[in-house]
């Protein structure tokens, strides 16, 4: 008898279980397709940084102010969310370097395509 | 106790190279942090430690001539030493062995501003793509870095990486499909294969979405240099967010 898998919405409070580095498996490159790949890694665009926001950021770095840089950085963009994996997968898979305006939002993105190694 | 900000640790791996014929890459060093405040104007270095401490710590950089050079400082526990050697910028810095209690404080000058932080049982801050010059072609070379999830039991959820900050934009950053990868490439020129990298315009998630606790995700750096590129004097940041209960 094959056993009938559903999703568990039980709210119910659960025994508490820690998973750590030992528990975490390794993936096998060898056995996964180019394309599973790349989409083992999630890719979204994270929209445009506003106007004027950039020069501020270069200043905050200069000064050593790593952490208000990247809180700059993060509140300074509207969130687009375009999957970028699809526009790495339309390329080949050759090294090369490209610069693309996203689809969506229209932002330049910098970004080189994966090589594989051939068996 | 949810994961604070101060348990998401950014360190080494454990082949670093200074040159460009050496391995790059590698498994995760727990002794290097790859993470520090360049120096904001030519001066000596001092350090600190916060405690008794007779350890040398050797720091190496560019001086105002541009040629690499050393300068060796003893610490005196927790009374402030200062090295005789002038430099434009810093590489890294290195102690002369661990220590699991004591932190080492890197400053600017005598008294000055903090540049660097030692923490226990790390023996070593240092730059990646030291040495690394334009050349008459582009040039793209490949150094590692990891983010740690340093909790003692919850799981980073949502967990991304970004290359928050790039004002040079020559930075590109990409992660291996499987956390806590151990690759290396030949040399820090060859690309490392199945990498994607991208700019910081685009948000990668870490493999599975998830960070485990005590679990790495690795980091691979492009620097790409254009032909005959100017000197290039700027920082990038690297980001791991996520969350927790």
């Amino acid at each position: 008898m094959a056993k009938k898998l559903t999703h568990d919405t039980d709210p119910q409070p659960r025994e508490k279980m820690t998973v750590t580095a030992a528990d975490v498996g390794e993936l096998d490159l060898g056995q996964m397709s180019p394309e599973k790949i790349v989409r083992a890694i999630e890719r979204r665009c994270r929209g445009p940084l506003a106007e004027g926001a950039q020069e501020t950021i270069s200043k905050l770095l200069a000064d050593g102010q790593l952490d208000e840089a990247r809180a700059l950085d993060a509140a300074s963009r509207k969130v687009c969310g375009q999957d970028w994996n699809e526009i790495v997968l339309s390329h080949p898979f050759d090294g090369k370097s490209h610069e693309t305006p996203c689809p969506k939002c229209g932002t330049l993105v910098r970004w080189t395509a994966p090589v594989f190694q051939v068996a | 106790m949810p994961i604070a900000a101060s348990d998401l640790l950014l360190q080494g791996a454990a082949s670093r190279p200074v040159d460009d014929a050496t391995t790059s890459g590698g498994a995760r060093d727990a002794a290097n942090k790859p993470e520090f405040t360049q120096l904001t104007s030519n001066s000596v270095v001092a350090a600190i430690s916060d405690g008794a401490d007779t350890r040398t710590l050797t720091v190496t950089g560019r001086n105002t001539a541009g040629a690499v050079v050393s300068d060796v400082i003893t610490l005196t526990g927790a009374v402030e030493a200062v090295g005789v050697v002038t430099f434009e910028r810093i590489q890294r810095a290195v102690l002369s062995g661990a220590d699991g209690a004591r932190t080492v404080t890197v400053r600017q000058g005598a008294g000055g501003a903090t540049r660097a932080t030692l923490e226990p049982n790390r023996t070593s801050v240092s730059m990646l793509f030291q040495n690394s010059a334009s050349e008459t072609g582009a040039v793209n070379r490949y150094e590692k870095a990891f983010w740690l999830n340093n909790h003692g039991s919850l799981t980073l959820n949502s967990a991304a990486v970004k290359l928050t900050a790039d004002p040079a934009a020559r930075i590109r950053i990409g992660l291996p499909a499987s956390k806590d990868d151990t690759a290396t490439v030949a040399n820090r020129k060859a690309a490392p294969g199945g990498i994607t990298f991208v700019d910081d315009n685009v948000s990668q998630s870490v493999p599975g979405t998830t960070l485990e606790a005590a679990a790495g995700i690795g980091v691979w750096v492009a620097q790409e240099l254009l032909a005959a590129d100017a000197p290039i004097r700027s920082t990038y940041t690297l980001e791991l967010s996520g969350t927790s209960v």
